[in-house]
């Protein structure tokens, strides 16, 4: 579903991705780990299409596709979903209007009808309970006065209204205390099937305890230094991560 | 300051010498109307050095085709901005007055006096004095109760190449409170110059909104101004909502005269293709423990040019005032320009004032959240644009106009 070849991307002329190799197959759950400043996030946002970044060399293709001959909505139609580490704040901006303007968005792109707009927001409404929030955040601004806690269960909220095919989760466990981390994590768990791709990004070990990887890599200097299982994320918690990066720089 | 050799100086220019001309035609014009001419020649039409006037020219708006009205009749118009309000309306076509209002508490009437309101000496009076010499009738709105019942006024215009003065007078009894939606429109090619001036007197303890639509023809221009007196423990809501003409300037002058009055204020320029539209807002707190807040949003696309001038000032014994001026403009094409000058003036020193104004584009970092959902790029850019300008009126009009002013700005809703 998703294949990063040797990919190499650049800011200001800073290398930030030095070469990396990822595969996801349907029906896979990645993690990438790593230090602050690795690289995750610059992974994140190449993927979802951040223009800020310069490719500088090799390739992603999704679902077959040049993933760099995409558009930013191009990419989110296609059904690639990105869970921001900061979620933006568009006061004025309904959030779920955000939803039902997205949803079918993605719908027309897949050739089906509209929502009605009662169908729609009954399954918005179910997704709302599921997620444990309540039904006045649709109403509110996107993410506008949102706490950190809030605005992530807002990100899952959307990917389980957007069913996304690859969903790129990047921190999505900073900042949230257990019973907001279980909540995300029963969001993700719930996204999880044989035809979906899940690729999350952390710092830390602790979301892996709710969201079981089926692979575990270890970002180290924008290089996937080490794969493996949910073990080495287990691994990575008891020794942390300065034994890769010596072995790096050996 | 004024010799008569000044006098005839300024008569030469061509903008007085239509104005006086125009002036001449009239039958028989009052002693107030004489003075206002006079004032208004000793004072001259303001060109681009005139300090107030740097940004905006009148060369095309007093031109020599115009003329008076001649009492006429037209169709009356049918606006779709007012279809869906429950409310008691009247029309204003050509200056003429089709229509009553009937609710105990709410007496409009027409008079052919004029009760200027006392004038801050910033002013320069152009306006008011082009109004007053040129004005037929005043619309006098008494306000004695609390009104539920939304009044509508809408004044339309379709006689060419014409001048016409509209001038209503609002006057709010103590205790008093009403909504009060005017609107104002023209036929689209219309080419003529309106001068619609605006008083308010708020009793004290009064409750006033305005909701002032201008949405007049492409090729219309308008010179406005707005006065409101507030008196003690009075609230006077102004929205202003800047959206058709050719060129729109717009003078706001809110004098806070008694203790706990209060001036709230929003507005929107929304400028398209070569659109003009300069207001100039001016808001003296006479004296102490009085409010004043103001938003001011221009968005501004094509070659269109929006001028914001705003002052807050405050008097020496104002003591415990409490005022906010922020003017925010979005630039949507490399042409738009704005000119923004907000400021303060204050001679009070316990006193809480601020005043910014920002310039800008889109946010990148919204416009990609957006896309990276799905949307495409000119949808992302259309929400963002709609957000930024419904905010200056959602919540604080009908939400009659509220809808229908989405649909004529193109936002979806
Ligand atoms: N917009 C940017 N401008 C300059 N440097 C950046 C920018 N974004 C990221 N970087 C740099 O790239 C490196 C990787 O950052 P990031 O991908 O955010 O790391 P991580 O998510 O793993 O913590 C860091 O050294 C960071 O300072
Ligand atoms: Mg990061």
């Amino acid at each position: 579903m998703l294949e990063i070849k040797n990919l190499q991307a650049s800011i200001e002329n800073n290398k930030i991705l030095n070469g990396i190799n990822l595969s996801i197959k349907a029906g896979e759950v990645h993690a990438i780990m790593g230090p602050n400043g690795s690289g995750k996030s610059t992974l994140a946002s190449v993927l979802a299409g951040r223009t800020e970044y310069e490719i500088t060399g090799g390739s992603v293709t999704f679902n077959g596709k040049d993933l760099f001959d995409l558009e930013i909505e191009e990419r989110a139609r296609e059904g690639l979903f990105l869970a921001f580490q900061y979620p933006q704040e568009i006061p004025g901006v309904n959030n779920v209007y955000l939803l039902k303007a997205a949803v079918n968005a993605v719908r027309k792109h897949r050739g089906q009808d509209e929502f009605d707009a009662y169908d729609f927001l009954s399954l918005v409404k179910e997704k709302v309970k599921f997620m444990e929030m309540d039904e006045k955040f649709l109403h509110r601004g996107v993410n506008e006065g949102f706490s950190g806690g809030e605005k992530k269960r807002n990100e899952i909220l959307q990917m389980l209204m957007l069913e996304p095919q690859l969903a790129v989760l990047d921190e999505t466990d900073s900042g949230l205390d257990i019973d907001a981390l279980k909540v995300v994590s029963k969001g993700v768990n719930a996204m999880r099937s044989e035809e979906r791709g899940i690729l999350m990004v952390t710092h830390y070990q602790r979301l892996l305890d709710y969201i079981k990887p089926d692979f575990v890599h270890v970002l180290v200097n924008g290089k996937i230094v080490k794969s493996g299982d949910h073990t080495l994320a287990l691994e990575l918690e008891a020794k942390g991560y300065d034994w890769l990066l010596d072995a790096e720089a050996a | 300051m004024t010799t008569s050799s000044n006098n005839l100086a300024v008569m030469k220019t061509g903008a007085n010498l239509v104005l006086s001309d125009l002036f001449n035609s009239i039958k028989l014009p009052s002693e107030q109307q004489k003075n206002a001419l006079t004032n208004l020649l000793e004072q001259g039409v303001p060109t681009l050095r005139t300090e107030r006037w740097r940004y905006t020219t009148l060369r095309k708006a007093i031109s020599n085709q115009l003329k008076l009205v001649d009492t006429t009749t037209g169709e009356l118009p049918q606006h779709p901005a007012l279809a869906g309000f429950d409310a008691e309306k009247v029309t204003i076509l050509n200056g003429q007055l089709h229509g009553a209002i009937s609710i105990t508490g709410a007496e409009l009437n027409i008079s052919n006096d004029v009760s200027k309101l006392d004038s801050h000496k910033h002013d320069d009076g152009f306006i008011d004095n082009t109004n007053i010499a040129f004005v037929e009738n005043t619309l006098k709105l008494d306000i004695s109760k609390n009104i539920e019942q939304l009044i509508v006024l809408h004044f339309h215009h379709t006689i060419a190449s014409s001048l016409l003065a509209n001038r209503l007078e609002i006057v709010a009894a103590r205790n008093s409170s009403a909504t009060i939606v005017v609107l104002h429109t023209s036929d689209n090619d219309l080419n003529s110059t309106l001068v619609p001036v605006t008083t308010l007197n708020a009793g004290a303890n009064s409750q006033i909104t305005l909701i002032n639509v201008q949405d007049l023809g492409s090729h219309t221009f308008q010179l406005a101004k707005t006065h409101a007196h507030l008196n003690a423990d009075s609230l006077f809501k102004f929205t202003q909502l800047e959206i058709g003409s050719q060129l729109s300037r717009h003078d706001v002058v809110v004098d806070v005269l008694g203790k706990g009055a209060e001036f709230v204020h929003s507005n929107l320029l929304h400028g398209t293709e070569k659109q003009v539209l300069d207001t100039h807002l001016d808001v003296y707190h006479h004296v102490d423990h009085t409010q004043s807040s103001m938003g001011v949003k221009a968005v501004l696309d094509d070659k269109s040019r929006g001028i914001f001038n705003g002052k807050i000032y405050v008097e020496v014994d104002a003591q415990q005032v409490n005022a906010d001026l922020q003017n925010n403009n979005l630039l949507l094409s490399k042409f738009a320009e704005i000119n923004t000058k907000p400021e303060l003036e204050i001679y009070a020193d316990d006193v809480k004032c601020a005043h910014g104004a920002t310039v800008g584009q889109l946010n990148e970092e919204s416009l990609f959240y957006l896309r990276s959902r799905g949307l495409d790029k000119e949808a992302a850019e259309k929400v963002l644009v709609s957000a930024f300008s419904r905010s200056t009126y959602y919540g604080l009009v009908p939400s009659v106009l509220e809808e229908w002013l989405d649909a004529r700005l193109g936002f979806e809703s």
